[in-house]
């Protein structure tokens, strides 16, 4: 089944969603243990009033084995939308679909095409040179995906 | 074909599909070809412990956290997700220390355990498609172990009766939170007959001299008949879609309200 198209899913990517100035703190040095792994979570309105969140995993075990996941409250069917994970290189990732191995850091993007052959929306996969750590794995979703920092919103209101 | 050369296929595939690295001493990465709904492989590592004399797979907790994605690691931790995991791991011999999933064996064995080990950690990750029933089941305990995760003991009353207006107990509310100028009255909805329920108890209430904010929230708000939701939706409040997918939302509504009513 279909949820979002393409088009939709790149819709909610390109929305901007304004940070709150202790989005750091919250994601990044509020990190709690649960279990084996160290976690974070902050709810983002976006300006089309779609409710975002971002969720950050940690193993304590392998500091390259993290997720920073963007997910969208999701209008058609229950809960939320996995839009895309910054994933670390501690283990490998296989596109199904296209039979591609992935040996390093690599983001997962949400996709029709993995939606309609009914496996994970955000089973598809790309490498990444963009980020090395889970600090700059959210800098660099942030950058990627319609986030405006509180510095840029300050800047843009004088 | 012959079957020896389909063997000699088989096992040459399956070993070109199996790297070992080694990391310190003691450390050895496996990087096999059985992957998580994602596509992302298992993370196994095998650690020689007791001087080499016990090795031991272990996934450093990359299992839960990684089905915590999808399955809030709460859920995952109690009710009927706890007690199928605890089943699939006691069956291949495999423990959980506080997350992490591991396995200890003799080291002539590291063929068997490997397989067992990954045996064990894809029925876990298959907890994800627990059947409708199961899920329905887990459904209220879920939501009585968050209720009381987000609410002060002295706040919160499950299956909550009104003690003037419901002497006999016929209209429940499946948790009251008190301490606020209009307390919170919450329904749980699993099934479209818990639906009308719920909308004949609130309809009921209205008539009341009472006050209170109503919120409801379901256990898969999409598999709630269409004329039924229509109706209920006349009558309900705060509505929230899914007790699993929508946790993070929940708790920050609530722990907004609780602690500041104004």
């Amino acid at each position: 089944m279909v949820v979002y198209t393409d088009a939709e899913i790149e819709e909610f990517i390109n929305e901007r969603k304004i940070l709150p100035d202790n989005y750091y703190d919250v994601l990044i040095n509020q990190l709690k243990i649960r279990g084996a792994h160290k976690r974070s979570e902050l709810t983002i309105a976006g300006v089309n009033q779609n409710t975002y969140y971002i969720d950050v995993r940690q193993s304590t075990h392998n500091v390259r084995n993290f997720s920073v996941i963007l997910r969208v409250e999701n209008r058609i069917t229950t809960g939320s939308f996995i839009l895309r994970r910054y994933n670390g290189d501690n283990h490998w990732h296989t596109n199904a679909l296209e039979g591609e191995d992935i040996h390093d850091f690599h983001i997962h993007l949400a996709t029709e095409r993995y939606q309609a052959a009914s496996r994970k929306p955000e089973g598809y996969a790309v490498v990444t040179n963009s980020y090395s750590d889970i600090v700059t794995a959210l800098e660099s979703m942030i950058t990627d995906c319609g986030f405006i920092r509180p510095s840029d919103n300050r800047e843009r209101l004088i | 074909m012959m079957l020896e050369t389909l063997e000699q296929t088989i096992a040459s595939s399956l070993n070109t599909q199996v790297r070992v690295i080694q990391e310190g001493l003691t450390r050895y990465p496996i990087f096999t070809p059985f992957t998580l709904p994602d596509g992302d492989h298992f993370d196994v590592v095998l650690i020689a412990v007791e001087s080499g004399s016990v090795w031991k797979l272990t996934d450093e907790g990359s299992t839960l956290m990684h089905l915590s994605y999808w399955t809030p690691y709460e859920a995952l931790m109690r009710g009927s997700r706890k007690n199928v995991i605890d089943n699939v791991l006691s069956r291949h011999a495999v423990q959980n220390d506080n997350g992490v999933l591991y396995l200890e064996f003799p080291p002539h064995q590291l063929g068997n355990a490997l397989m067992t080990y990954l045996q064990a950690l894809t029925q876990v990750s298959d907890i994800e498609f627990l059947n409708k029933e199961q899920v329905r089941e887990t459904f209220r305990e879920d939501f009585n172990t968050f209720m009381r995760e987000i609410v002060p003991p002295e706040r919160l009353k499950l299956n909550y009766n009104h003690p003037t207006h419901d002497p006999n107990e016929i209209y429940t509310v499946d948790a009251r939170i008190n301490g606020l100028p209009e307390p919170f009255y919450i329904f749980a909805i699993g099934t479209n007959d818990r639906c009308r329920d719920v909308t004949i108890t609130l309809h009921t209430m209205e008539k009341w001299p009472i006050k209170f904010q109503s919120v409801a929230i379901f256990r898969d708000q999409q598999s709630i008949a269409r004329d039924v939701l229509a109706r209920f939706s006349d009558v309900g409040g705060k509505q929230f879609a899914s007790l699993t997918s929508s946790g993070v939302a929940i708790r920050s509504y609530f722990e907004k309200r609780i602690l500041d009513p104004a």
